[in-house]
């Protein structure tokens, strides 16, 4: 006799009903939402801490998870940490120059390759570089931002402004990018890390990034 | 092409709005990833219990003298039963709007409602905002 068997016998030896309807159990599961909703509205603090761990698994272009998610304010800003997964030779300078994508945005109802901002990274020459990396009415524009250290959060933010992109990557001077022609009302889904360029992950590769809402 | 989308929304609007029984004013408050924000809600209500209304909400800080309310969620709600009790209702909730003047959002959810009289009602709603779990509470009254 196992102990569920058991546990039913002894409530029917001591004549306790035991009955397992929808109703009780909506009420109960009620009854569990509302104490859920009235801690969490108590407390002043998020409830959630917003960070992700983002592997592109060998052999992929794309990292995992994959959210959908929308920008909702007109400054996309985030922490975002890489450790030595992030290193990276592939022998051939044209290969190693291949931007991966960090995050961004599609612009309003736009797909990637027409109207998109992003940061973008590359292990080159011994180091971990930033770039401003664009879409703007289908053509691709690039522009160097600066150098991160691994395994310590580094701070980027993207801007909007009605013609331009404002990257921003710690203290570091803004990178200022021309925006395309797009519609202002819309959706601007967000991007996540895509491995490559033409080359897929060597390795799984690891990047952590907290979302400031 | 704009125009033919308008008449079809104003013929629909208006085709809920004959079906109405009754009109419904909701005060909101919700916690999302980003924050707590506050809101109303004015909606109509079919005998079926279908309901469709118009909100607005935002993060309204009072400390913040320059700038009070930020990121302003402002669209349409609508609400499919899902199963009703005695003093209880569960429904399928949907907000379509735009956050911050320019970027359109959807945000599904589950609401219970919970009758305290005939015309005054609370709900509790889990919702997704922001891809996270956001909780609402809301007081509804019905006239």
């Amino acid at each position: 006799m196992n102990l569920y068997t058991a546990f039913v016998e002894n409530l029917k030896s001591e004549n306790v009903s035991f009955h397992i309807t929808i109703r009780r159990v909506l009420l109960t599961g009620n009854r569990v939402a509302w104490m859920a909703m009235l801690l969490s509205f108590t407390s002043c603090e998020q409830t959630i801490e917003p960070t992700r761990q983002f592997i592109t698994y060998k052999g992929d272009h794309y990292s995992w998870p994959k959210p959908s998610e929308s920008l909702q304010s007109q400054a996309l800003t985030f922490e975002a940490r890489f450790n030595e997964s992030a290193i990276y030779n592939f022998g051939d300078p044209a290969l190693q120059s291949n931007k991966n994508k960090l995050m961004g945005f599609c612009d309003c109802n736009s797909l990637p390759h027409e109207n998109s901002a992003r940061f973008a990274w590359q292990w080159f020459e011994d180091r971990l570089e930033i770039f401003a990396y664009c879409y703007n009415n289908g053509v691709r524009e690039e522009k160097y931002v600066g150098v991160v250290n691994l395994n310590v959060y580094n701070h980027f933010e993207i801007g909007i402004t009605s013609r331009q992109y404002l990257f921003r990557l710690n203290n570091q001077p803004t990178v200022i990018m021309r925006r395309g022609t797009v519609c202002d009302q819309g959706a601007y889904f967000k991007l996540w890390p895509y491995f490559g360029g033409h080359v897929p992950a060597p390795h799984n590769v690891i990047i952590d990034i907290g979302m400031t809402y | 092409m704009n125009k033919l989308s308008f008449a079809l929304t104003i013929a629909a609007i208006t085709a809920f709005a004959a079906q109405g029984q009754q009109l419904g004013i909701s005060l909101l408050g919700e916690k999302t990833v980003a924050g707590n924000q506050c809101g109303a809600q004015l909606s109509l209500l079919t005998k079926h219990q279908w309901c469709l209304g118009a909100f607005y909400q935002a993060s309204w800080q009072p400390t913040n003298k320059e700038q009070p309310i930020t990121h302003p969620f402002y669209g349409v709600s609508a609400n499919a039963p899902l199963i009703q009790c005695d003093k209880m209702n569960f429904y399928f909730n949907i907000r379509c709007g735009v956050v911050n003047k320019y970027f359109v959002i959807l945000a599904p959810g589950l609401e219970t409602e919970l009758k305290i009289s005939k015309a005054f009602s609370v709900s509790s709603m889990m919702s997704v905002r922001m891809s996270y779990p956001s909780a609402m509470i809301r007081a509804n009254l019905k006239f």
